[in-house]
């Protein structure tokens, strides 16, 4: 079972999808940490960076023991980040999902265990609307790898992006913010539903709606969203649940509430949501 | 009828009565009226003129339904809101009421349910029914009677009813209505000013309440009303917020919560149930459910919630 929370260290277990955030050089000793554990796992490793070409990029992989053999062996290959997505093109999500569903496939027609990935996309997000066509494209590979062997660490520089990072942050099941403000929720995949943790309160409301689309533009299915990690839901956030069923229901789709709190059940019914047609509640699965 | 509406909008009636001969022989053709229309029939009254009604009501038994309403009447918000749920629930039928509000012991009671019959003007008013309220001017408080012809648009009579002239509207009365809470001259437990970390304030209040023994239920509820007044504080004020919160004695907690915005100018504000569709509104309508008592006042500096509730 995929769990959320905040990391301290550099380390998944495979399936885990961890945002990174670093405000100094540390990125290329925390990829190569992040690698190394994929490396005793079996899994063949991809690391992107912002880098110019591949012998640079394995420079910076120094502290990852004998990269070169490793890249020679094909079991670490290397992008430059701007061959990999194109910043401030369109990011198509589903084409991407589909790129790394080849690259799992592959490894484990090689023999790997799985795939793991630590890229630094912070190239790719520095405009708002790029971000968030990379929220949808972060929360569609999530949702893949909540079923399939592939890891991976995304990291953002937060010298460049600032608070923003948090919008990032949020779509992933664990994240370390380094000194950057902590969303205090995160909303990922689990292979049957998108599982909510944290708090929401007035400060993450703008995080909590392109968090949301993006979770339910993954699947045409109906939804079930799993809220039995969150500790707390002011009626902002309750309304931004019933915004979500309101876009699900015009689109013919049904949103299951699975393991929510009693008190959350109750303010849902105060405020008057009990209406909402397409919307039932169920126990902890 | 000499009256307004064609029973598609709501009417609500005061009807000022002296005996119980006068209680029975004008509520009993009234609900048999509605019984023989198809309406949905309720009686909210007292268990021993339900009784009453009962032995002297033409229609078949269980087509008026009864409920206590000593135990209907205990809180103005939430009647408001099993109102609402009720007549919601009709799917648009009809619905004819006697609701006899019981106005309880004090000066600040009578005036909370005076406020609760005006609010009541707005709150139901998108409903099809026709609620008629019975004053008993032998045993209730002068006042609650004088009070009850400014919140009643209608009079009922034996047969009739009339329009009366002087009701006052709600937004106006209310305004006059609202207690003042004293806040308690101790030293809060809690004094904390946030700008943008609720979720602080909300683990420093849950501890006072805590470790004054308040149910753990109790305290997600109490917790989620105090962050709603705190969230407006935020968003309506210049974005800081201060919550104080005393335990009083062994029965009471209260809360302030101040911000220095201008406040808001709705004394109905979170007595009306707010619409589905509507964006907001609803964090007021949550704390006054959830408290006794949700008060708000300007200040010298600005603008403050009080929040009162028995612990027990």
């Amino acid at each position: 079972m995929r769990m959320g929370g905040v990391a301290d260290v550099p380390v998944a277990v495979p399936g885990g999808h961890l945002c990174w955030v670093f405000g100094d050089d540390s990125f290329p000793a925390v990829a190569a940490a992040f690698l190394g554990d994929g490396l005793i796992r079996g899994e063949r490793l991809l690391f992107v960076a912002d880098a110019a070409d591949d012998v640079a990029l394995l420079d910076l992989l120094g502290d990852l023991p004998d990269a070169p053999g490793l890249a020679a062996a094909d079991t670490l290959s290397v992008i430059p980040a701007r061959d990999l997505y194109v910043p401030g093109g369109v990011i198509e999500p589903e084409r991407q999902v589909s790129a790394y569903a080849h690259l799992t496939d592959a490894a484990l027609a090689a023999g790997y265990t799985g795939l793991r990935v630590a890229a630094d996309a912070t190239l790719l997000v520095q405009e708002p609307t790029w971000r968030a066509d990379f929220i949808r494209y972060e929360s569609a590979i999530d949702a893949f790898m909540a079923r399939a062997p592939m890891t991976a660490l995304c990291a953002y520089d937060q010298r460049v992006l600032g608070d923003a990072v948090a919008e990032l942050a949020c779509v992933h099941p664990q994240r370390h913010m380094g000194r950057a403000t902590d969303p205090g929720f995160c909303l990922y995949h689990r292979h049957d539903s998108l599982r909510v943790e944290g708090e929401l309160d007035v400060a993450v409301h703008p995080l909590l709606e392109p968090a949301l689309d993006a979770a339910i533009a993954v699947t045409e299915r109906d939804v079930i969203l799993d809220l039995g990690g969150l500790d707390f839901v002011d009626v902002g956030g309750l309304t931004r649940i019933r915004q979500l069923a309101d876009d699900l229901r015009e689109q013919g789709r049904r949103l299951t509430i699975r393991d929510a709190a009693a008190m959350l059940r109750r303010s849902w019914s105060i405020i008057g949501y009990d209406g909402v047609e397409n919307v039932s509640w169920e126990a902890a699965a | 009828m000499t009256t307004t509406g064609h029973g598609c909008t709501f009417e609500h009636e005061a009807f000022f009565y002296g005996s119980d001969d006068d209680y029975v022989a004008a509520l009993v053709p009234y609900l048999d009226e509605g019984v023989d229309a198809g309406d949905s029939v309720i009686a909210v009254v007292p268990d021993r003129q339900a009784a009453r009604l009962r032995d002297a009501l033409g229609s078949p038994s269980g087509e008026v339904a009864f409920v206590d309403a000593v135990e209907w009447y205990r809180h103005p918000a939430r009647t408001i809101a099993r109102y609402d749920d009720l007549l919601c629930d009709l799917g648009g039928r009809r619905a004819r009421v006697v609701g006899e509000v019981q106005f309880g012991a004090t000066a600040q009671d009578w005036a909370g349910w005076t406020r609760y019959e005006a609010a009541l003007n707005r709150a139901l008013e998108h409903h099809r029914a026709r609620v008629v309220c019975p004053y008993d001017i032998r045993r209730l408080p002068e006042q609650v009677v004088e009070d009850a012809r400014r919140t009643h648009p209608l009079l009922f009579q034996a047969i009739d009813r009339t329009p009366n002239h002087e009701y006052v509207e709600p937004e106006t009365l209310v305004a006059d209505l609202a207690p003042a809470v004293p806040l308690p001259t101790t030293p809060p437990a809690v004094d904390l000013t946030v700008t943008n970390d609720l979720g602080t304030m909300r683990r420093a209040f849950a501890g006072v309440a805590a470790d004054a023994r308040i149910d753990p239920d109790r305290v997600a509820e109490l917790t989620v009303a105090v962050n709603e007044v705190a969230t407006n504080a935020l968003v309506h004020g210049s974005g800081t917020a201060r919550l104080r919160a005393w335990i009083v004695g062994l029965g009471e907690i209260v809360c302030a919560v101040d911000d220095d915005g201008p406040g808001v100018h709705d004394p109905l504000l979170g007595f009306i149930p707010v619409p589905t569709d509507a964006s907001g509104g609803r964090g007021i309508w949550l704390a006054r459910q959830l408290f006794d008592l949700a008060e708000m006042a300007p200040t010298e500096s600005g603008f403050r919630v009080t929040l009162v509730t028995a612990t027990a």
